[in-house]
């Protein structure tokens, strides 16, 4: 019969499933910011934002940043980079839970509202990115890297990672009350332990020791090799932010999958 | 016609396990207008939502053979309240692959929102809010409207309008409806089930499903 083919918990159609991403990513455009005047224009404006503050405060301090000569550009590097990881792990993470009371139409579930955050954080931090990019241009800031491949490798790296730790703690706070407190300590830690303030390779042997483990440093790391001649990073392990990512994610939607029905509760 | 395998759905309460539904099968028939009933608390709207596919049941399975169900209307807040009802009527659209040009000038003259309809819906009243919603699911054709103790909005005239577009749909869908009114069961429906302590019993009409229920009620009491 029919039946099973209909089924609605078992096979969806991946047109529908697209779809429905789609309609959740135009709404969420509409929605994210819609509270402040200029709307999404803000998710263009903060990175920018940041770069100035920190360059600004860095400046003053008098000394010569790590790499390179400007901060601008070491600030584009490792803070862009961040957002890359920042705004999905945070965006995703809380998809299921901002979504619950609005899931009225039988054929939106859960899980589309996770993948439309992941499509949209990346879509935005990249078109972000080129913004900040055109206006360094502009300001006659140099921003031709090194090597572009592995710059974009990097940003890559970043927001594979971003979207992992985002679906993984998703699907927790469903189901741990607190997961959304141990989120906030983890996101603080990361704006420092990412690496957007240092080098890896300055860091005193004990600090470097314990945060080598952190994948977040190995993206920003990549980003900056792609980006300024000359550095090469000697505790650079490349697949480690992709793997922790990959891994996250798919740890992620197995346990959605096995617990979908009590996920589900809406 | 839908189709109960062995469901069972149940919910977790600070007071203990609530059963709704305890290894339930059983078949919906088309073509036949079903009203729900049972005591507070029985899981009505959890059926519907089961029903609908809102909600997952623990364990079975559930066929819908291709029809088109309704969201639950009635009580469930169905839009996002800072969006207008535009933008609402647009998701709407696009979930269900409808044109968001024909649904917006069927629910503009329906509900008659005017202007209003390029406001948030954070900002209508309940009444309006009441008036796109169900101008919304006038727009759409389902085979299936489930309706969650759907309360009169409006005045007289607007309750006749709701009444006519909805007796028309009723021509070609069927309607499974949950109400405490049993003038309004006995109006819309002509076959009866009664949800109590994890079983749904199907009686062959509304009058019968009402007396058990009746019943049920002076047990309690």
């Amino acid at each position: 019969m029919a039946g099973s083919f209909t089924n609605v918990d078992l096979k969806r159609g991946f047109t529908l499933q697209l779809r429905i991403i789609g309609a959740l990513i135009l709404r969420e455009m509409r929605t994210r910011f819609g509270q402040y005047q200029f709307g999404y224009a803000w998710a263009f404006i903060e990175p920018l934002v940041q770069i100035g503050i920190l360059s600004g405060m860095f400046y003053l301090t008098g000394a010569r940043p790590a790499l390179g000569n400007s901060y601008e550009t070491f600030f584009l590097t490792g803070y862009v980079s961040f957002t890359f990881f920042r705004d999905p792990a945070q965006q995703v993470m809380q998809a299921i839970s901002a979504n619950r009371a609005l899931l009225s139409f039988p054929p939106v579930r859960n899980i589309d509202t996770v993948w439309a955050r992941v499509a949209l954080e990346f879509i935005t931090d990249v078109s972000a990115l080129c913004f900040v990019l055109l206006l360094f241009v502009f300001l006659e800031i140099p921003v031709v890297p090194e090597d572009s491949i592995r710059f974009a490798e990097g940003f890559l790296a970043m927001a594979v990672l971003g979207a992992g730790v985002g679906i993984f703690s998703a699907v927790m706070s469903t189901m741990v009350r607190t997961w959304q407190l141990f989120f906030g300590w983890f996101m603080r830690i990361q704006f420092f332990a990412s690496g957007l303030f240092f080098v890896p390779e300055r860091l005193p042997p004990f600090a470097l020791d314990i945060l080598k483990w952190n994948p977040t440093m190995h993206g920003i790391v990549i980003t900056r090799e792609g980006f300024y001649s000359g550095y090469k990073s000697i505790v650079l392990v490349e697949y480690y932010p992709f793997l922790v990512g990959f891994s996250l994610a798919l740890l992620g939607l197995a346990i959605e999958k096995l617990h979908r029905r009590r996920v589900s509760q809406k | 016609m839908i189709r109960f395998h062995d469901v069972t759905k149940r919910y977790r309460m600070k007071s203990g396990v609530k059963r709704i539904l305890e290894n339930a099968s059983f078949e919906i028939p088309r073509g036949r207008n079903l009203g729900v009933l049972g005591i507070n608390g029985a899981g009505k709207s959890t059926l519907l939502r089961l029903i609908s596919g809102n909600e997952l049941p623990d364990s079975g399975r559930i066929d819908r053979d291709g029809a088109a169900i309704s969201w639950p209307l009635g009580f469930a807040e169905t839009f996002h309240g800072s969006l207008s009802g535009r933008d609402n009527l647009k998701f709407a659209c696009r979930v269900y692959s409808r044109s968001i040009d024909a649904v917006t000038d069927y629910v503009q003259a329906f509900a008659e929102l005017g202007k209003h309809l390029d406001e948030p819906v954070k900002n209508y009243s309940n009444g309006m809010r009441a008036r796109l919603a169900f101008g919304l699911s006038m727009a759409f054709d389902f085979d299936v409207y489930l309706v969650d103790e759907i309360t009169a909005v409006g005045d007289a005239r607007f309750k006749a309008k709701c009444a006519a577009a909805f007796t028309e749909k009723l021509e070609k869908a069927d309607i499974i409806m949950v109400s405490h009114s049993m003038a309004t069961l006995t109006q819309y429906c002509s076959v009866g089930c009664v949800l109590n302590d994890g079983r749904l019993d199907f009686y062959e009409s509304i009058d019968e499903a009402i007396a058990v229920y009746n019943r049920l009620m002076k047990d309690r009491l």
